[in-house]
């Protein structure tokens, strides 16, 4: 019978998923106002500022975003044909490549995640929250003078977001399955030669 | 093995550098653009789908779909009519407000206090009299309601003869779509006539 990491597969089946979610439905958002008047969709994939509806895209940074996306879905389909070969000789290059792109697009995003809330609140002292709702104040050097402004503020991780966190921790066991697949095979066919020096997961 | 290796390491560096060349190349005679959205560029110019668009050719001189954003500004209110309740101390004002924005505006609160600029007494309190939603470029009718003080009668006995009254508003605050303004200091109206007439 044909052995395939059925982790992987379904690793790499959910991050094509998450792609495709994740180019409409950002990882977090930020709305202003109540009704909302501003939001700010972050995702890896698509970073936008929406003012009165209308979308306000940085062209570097869209090209930014379509890079993850290109790397994502190369980590996942790259996967998924790890994972119907995860006895090939090249197959832990494969995987090597395949499982760290969910894991640096969530490392990545968290950073700036809470390095953008750090650094707006250390430049201009506008404490927004990470998650959660309520009434920010308009830091004073940011109004006009004799006047406070206050905005209703709410922010919150979306589903797409946890299902990345799922796609990592999936890529992450497949990993671990895959060390037990290479045991088996060099349990069942000792090497008969010595090592070529690659290491089994790059 | 090692074929493998090149194909990966030329898929990391084609998904990498190959959208952030192609959009260096596409801006390469406006490099700026590359960080300035166009819809900034836009707004900056004063042709934007944000503001309303017969809103700017009103404020424009007819100059369709191009304005300048210095000179628009919000469009003022204007006075429609008021009505008084003599036995209640009570009164209302309704007037016109133009949303020059191309979104639909909840004006959620209004409220803010009418002092004598001379001697500093209350008169009246004013206060939105209910939530109004300003559809898009277009103008909706908004009453405040008020209440007016003691202070305000007495003044009015007092001064039998005076046609108008110098005056103030203090603890403004306004509520638009859940962004609240307010001020600390006092806006000053200017005199206003203490004449009844014309009222409904």
């Amino acid at each position: 019978m044909r052995k395939i990491n059925a982790l992987a597969l379904a690793a790499g089946v959910t991050t094509l998923v998450l792609i495709a979610a994740s180019y409409f439905i950002p990882w977090w958002q930020l709305t202003v106002g109540n009704p909302v008047l501003a939001t700010v969709n972050f995702s890896p994939l698509n970073l936008n500022f929406a003012l009165f509806n209308n979308i306000i895209t940085i062209p570097l940074i869209w090209a930014l975003n379509i890079s993850c996306l290109l790397t994502l879905l190369a980590g996942g389909l790259i996967l998924i044909i790890y994972s119907v070969v995860p006895t090939k000789p090249y197959a832990s290059r494969l995987l090597g490549y395949g499982y760290k792109q969910p894991l640096i697009a969530v490392i990545l995003f968290v950073i700036e995640v809470v390095g953008l809330t750090l650094s707006v609140k250390a430049f201009t002292g506008f404490n927004f929250p990470l998650i959660g709702a309520g009434t920010v104040g308009l830091p004073a050097g940011l109004a006009p003078a004799g006047i406070s402004i206050s905005v209703d503020i709410s922010a919150a991780f979306l589903w797409p977001f946890y299902l990345a966190i799922v796609v990592t921790v999936l890529c992450i066991a497949a990993r671990f399955y895959h060390r037990k697949i290479a045991k088996a095979i060099s349990t069942q066919f000792p090497p008969t030669s010595p090592p070529s020096g690659e290491s089994p997961i790059s | 093995m090692q074929a493998i290796a090149v194909i990966l390491l030329l898929i990391t560096i084609g998904t990498t550098v190959g959208p952030v060349g192609a959009v260096v190349i596409m801006y390469r005679d406006n490099l700026p653009g590359l960080v300035i959205p166009p819809q900034v560029q836009e707004l900056m110019s004063g042709n934007t789908a944000i503001l309303a668009q017969n809103v700017i050719s009103d404020d424009s001189g007819g100059n369709q779909g191009t304005a300048d954003v210095d000179q628009m500004g919000f469009v003022m209110p204007t006075f429609v009519s008021a009505t008084v309740d003599a036995a209640a101390k009570t009164f209302t004002v309704t007037v016109n407000v133009t949303d020059f924005l191309n979104y639909d505006l909840t004006l959620k609160t209004i409220n803010a206090t009418v002092v004598n600029s001379d001697d500093g007494n209350q008169l009246a309190s004013i206060q939105l009299a209910n939530p109004q939603i300003i559809s898009a470029g277009k103008s909706a009718l908004v009453t405040v309601s008020g209440e007016w003080t003691q202070a305000a009668e007495d003044y009015y006995t007092s001064h039998p003869d005076a046609e108008s009254i110098n005056v103030k508003l203090t603890d403004v605050a306004i509520d638009v779509n859940g962004i609240t303004v307010q001020t600390s200091q006092p806006i000053d109206i200017g005199t206003i006539p203490l004449s009844l007439e014309g009222l409904q």
